[in-house]
């Protein structure tokens, strides 16, 4: 069954919004990464299927604002801790620089839907089975996934 | 990694809009009632989604989608080589051959080997009307034209279609000189089956000529076989403002009128 891109927007749009919010923390830039997931609906909608919308966008949601938070290189207004902050709006000094260009390039090695992975998992704190589920993968591919991503961290941090 | 007494958003927000199995929704709904605070959280969704819905319209926001997402596949369709483009364009337009005569100078990219096959799944989307939109190439992006825009000899364009569900289709052009040009089908007798699905930009981008006053599209989109020919010679006589709809009844009918700039 073919999607309605005016109906998920009207009916999923606010729940789009606001885990572009959340990750952005940013009420202008979340509506841009808003309106930039549907973009991505229009132009994939004659392959998407009307099943569990939430999750799809969900995810597309959390995918569409971690590029976001990368290319912006934006900073945290509070004390945030979770995971993606971290990683994407660490603060200029010299250390910390470091971990920054070292995750950029972690981040920029692996595919995209291992960065929303690490995200569901690490930063939401959904468990290893929510985070398969959610992004239709087996648990044992979603732990192999993270493990990969742990991985390549270990091996960039020696590196470095 | 223990594991963390709040409920993860996603499995609220997905239980709000009837999301999951029900024994699923079950699970999250005890651990929220388990949660401090968490049957508010999902009380809130509602309210939040009203207030969100009423800040964010949505023929407005649709707008300003459909606009950056038209604008994303030009710039795309008209930076990639030829060959790569029509491999790419070629699983979503899923058109036949198009080996088009335009505008005096011809098409910038002429044919290509290799047709995709037609794909049509039958259905229709409801409720919605077929579009025709033009783009220009200015720079690294592609502008949508509208009516009355001033366009000039040497600038590229890009035409593109929506079918909404129409199964047939026609689409020319006819310029200040009375010359018209046909755009789909490949000629007076080709296939006037349209490309379901969503926009479909048509194969090669096309550059001006220096035909004055004006250049002005027409989409027929129809349910049934078109009379290219008919069509093509009442427009040849009447112009661009010759009453398509004689010759193909039912059709919904485009016009796109560009002004052309002085030489």
């Amino acid at each position: 069954m073919s999607i309605d891109v005016a109906t998920w927007y009207q009916a999923h749009g606010p729940m789009v919004y606001r885990r572009c919010r959340q990750l952005l923390r940013d009420e202008e830039l979340a509506e841009e990464a808003m309106h930039d997931v549907f973009v991505q609906v229009v132009r994939r909608e004659d392959r998407l299927r009307d099943e569990a919308p939430v999750s799809l966008l969900y995810r597309m949601a959390t995918n569409v604002s971690l590029n976001l938070i990368r290319s912006k290189r934006r900073r945290p207004e509070d004390a945030e801790t979770d995971l993606v902050h971290r990683i994407a709006c660490l603060p200029d000094h010299e250390s910390e620089v470091g971990a920054r260009t070292l995750l950029d390039r972690l981040f920029g090695r692996e595919p995209e839907s291992t960065r929303v992975i690490a995200t569901l998992h690490l930063a939401d704190g959904m468990t290893l089975e929510e985070t398969a589920e959610a992004v239709g993968m087996s648990v044992s591919g979603v732990r192999k996934r993270l493990r990969k991503l742990k991985a390549s961290l270990v091996a960039l941090e020696e590196a470095a | 990694m223990s594991r963390p007494v709040r409920v993860p958003d996603l499995l609220v927000e997905q239980l709000a809009k009837g999301e999951l199995s029900p024994a699923r929704a079950a699970d999250v709904r005890r651990r929220l009632e388990a949660e401090p605070g968490g049957m508010a959280r999902l009380a809130a969704i509602a309210a939040d989604d009203a207030a969100l819905q009423a800040r964010f319209e949505v023929d407005a926001g649709m707008r300003r989608v459909r606009a950056k997402a038209a604008e994303q596949a030009v710039a795309e369709a008209l930076h990639r080589p030829a060959r790569a483009r029509w491999a790419t364009l070629g699983g979503v337009l899923a058109l036949a051959a198009l080996v088009l005569v335009v505008w005096g100078r011809g098409p910038v990219d002429p044919g290509l080997g290799g047709v995709p096959e037609l794909v049509d799944d039958g259905t229709r989307a409801k409720g919605i009307e077929s579009r025709l939109e033009v783009f220009r190439k200015e720079g690294d992006v592609a502008r949508p034209l509208a009516e009355g825009d001033v366009v000039a000899a040497g600038q590229v364009v890009q035409v593109a279609y929506r079918s909404a569900g129409r199964r047939h289709g026609a689409i020319l052009s006819v310029d200040g000189r009375g010359v018209v040009t046909l755009h789909h089908p490949a000629s007076v007798r080709g296939d006037t089956r349209l490309a379901p699905g969503g926009r479909v930009l048509l194969e090669h981008a096309y550059e001006l000529d220096d035909a004055p006053e004006h250049e002005t599209f027409l989409f027929l989109a129809s349910d049934a076989p078109i009379d290219v020919a008919a069509v093509a010679a009442l427009v040849r006589v009447d112009g661009a403002a010759a009453d398509v709809g004689r010759v193909v009844p039912g059709a919904e009918i485009h016009r796109l009128r560009l002004s052309k700039a002085a030489p």
